[in-house]
């Protein structure tokens, strides 16, 4: 694994921070806030968003640039009337000082960066989210997606000013509201292998195949295609009755696609912060109830899946 | 560690749309680049490969993502002061697009 993610993640220590674990021999296959400790060795937090007051990792990846500081990296808006400052952690092998610019009542929580484009590596990945925590240990955040990068000020300035109504519309929206984030995963074999238990046309077609002398040909594309569809109807209800689990305590929820052949599900929600601990016995419940299934859940995040910000540069210049 | 989605994939934050057709495809590569990246991520949590295969696969698509952007000389930065600009914010309640 990654040294970003301590195995103690897997173990769901976030979620024992967050009230007294009454069912100790629970299993804990939803790994509840796998990216939260990026650097805490099996030290359970003392409440979620603790990250705020934790050390910071120092990135040792050396970067011998020339880094005159010229450009803004814009992490998330936020809304206040007085300048912040949120301590030297922002992105890049010189963490520079995190601070606001400001428009009105609300801002963008930003560092000075040289201009250019960061890869999204692991780190400079951890870097971008962890801003974005400590900021939400205090505000209501709209988060930017890794890697905006301004001029100047005056850019940051003007963009909060074109859309400082529709900012102000979805920094309320998002008020007291966290996502999570859940992918659910299962192993293509071992769910054939159970419908073929209860198929019968397909337990049929599986003897045909073996028992069938010359080419086998026909029958097995009619044996996959079948296997497909099985899997794809099973897959379909599983994933409507997840939703349908988690919807009734979520604001809201999406599914984006799924990554790779074995998930069936990647969906983010949308949870009232007083909510939380009902989500949170959701899941745990629908991860009893489906053994076969793998689940992955994370958070709380800032709302990324809820959120969408999109800047339309009419000449294609503007962007050099 | 699967956080590389959120902040790159999945609708989120802040698309830059140039008008420029040609910048739509590469924009689309860039897109497969990134859920490569993502594939071979979920890969490593599932422990299919581990950190060192993850390491030269993510080399590998960091390489190729720095080609697309070379090719197109962008520093990435935006600058607005010369207008012709705009901004849509929204609250994306329900689901997919």
């Amino acid at each position: 694994m990654s040294k970003d993610t301590p195995k103690a993640a897997k173990k769901n220590p976030a979620r024992k921070a967050i009230k007294p674990d009454t069912e100790p021999a629970a299993p804990a296959k939803a790994a509840r806030k796998v990216v939260r400790d990026p650097d805490a060795a099996g030290t359970p937090p003392a409440e979620p968003a603790s990250a705020a007051g934790r050390e910071l990792v120092q990135f040792p990846e050396p970067l011998s640039r020339a880094v005159s500081r010229s450009g803004k990296y814009v992490y998330c808006i936020i809304q206040t009337r007085e300048p912040r400052r949120f301590g030297p952690i922002g992105i890049g092998s010189e963490p520079a000082e995190v601070h606001t610019v400001s428009y009105k009542d609300i801002a963008a929580v930003v560092s000075d960066t040289p201009l250019e484009v960061y890869d999204p590596t692991r780190e400079n990945v951890l870097a971008h989210e962890r801003v974005n925590e400590v900021v939400m240990h205090d505000f209501t955040v709209i988060p930017m997606s890794f890697s905006t990068v301004f001029k100047t000020s005056e850019d940051i300035v003007e963009l909060l000013r074109s859309a400082y109504d529709a900012f102000r519309d979805v920094l309320v929206k998002m008020q007291d509201k966290l996502e999570f984030g859940l992918k659910v995963l299962w192993e293509p074999e071992m769910i054939i292998q159970e419908i073929e238990k209860d198929d019968e046309n397909l337990r049929l077609l599986r003897q045909e195949i073996s028992h069938q002398k010359g080419s086998t040909y026909f029958a097995r594309m009619q044996y996959g295609r079948l296997v497909d569809s099985l899997l794809q109807e099973r897959s379909e209800k599983l994933v409507e009755e997840i939703i349908d689990t988690l919807g009734s305590v979520a604001v809201a929820s999406r599914t984006n696609k799924p990554i790779g052949d074995k998930m069936i599900l990647n969906a983010a929600f949308l949870v009232a912060r007083d909510r939380e601990a009902d989500f949170d016995a959701k899941v745990k419940e629908i991860d009893a109830r489906y053994e076969n299934l793998i689940f992955k859940y994370t958070g709380p995040w800032p709302p990324y899946n809820f959120v969408n910000i999109r800047l339309k540069l009419e000449r294609a210049s503007e962007a050099e | 560690m699967i956080i590389l989605d959120r902040l790159l994939m999945g609708g989120i934050g802040f698309v830059l749309d140039k008008i420029a057709s040609a910048v739509d495809a590469e924009m689309n590569d860039e897109r497969s680049l990134r859920e490569e990246l993502l594939a071979a991520q979920m890969r490593l949590e599932l422990g299919e490969i581990d950190d060192e295969e993850f390491t030269e696969l993510e080399r590998e698509v960091l390489a190729r993502l720095r080609e697309i952007r070379e090719a197109r000389q962008a520093s990435g930065a935006v600058s607005l002061e010369h207008g012709g600009f705009e901004v849509d914010v929204t609250f994306r309640g329900d689901q997919d697009e």
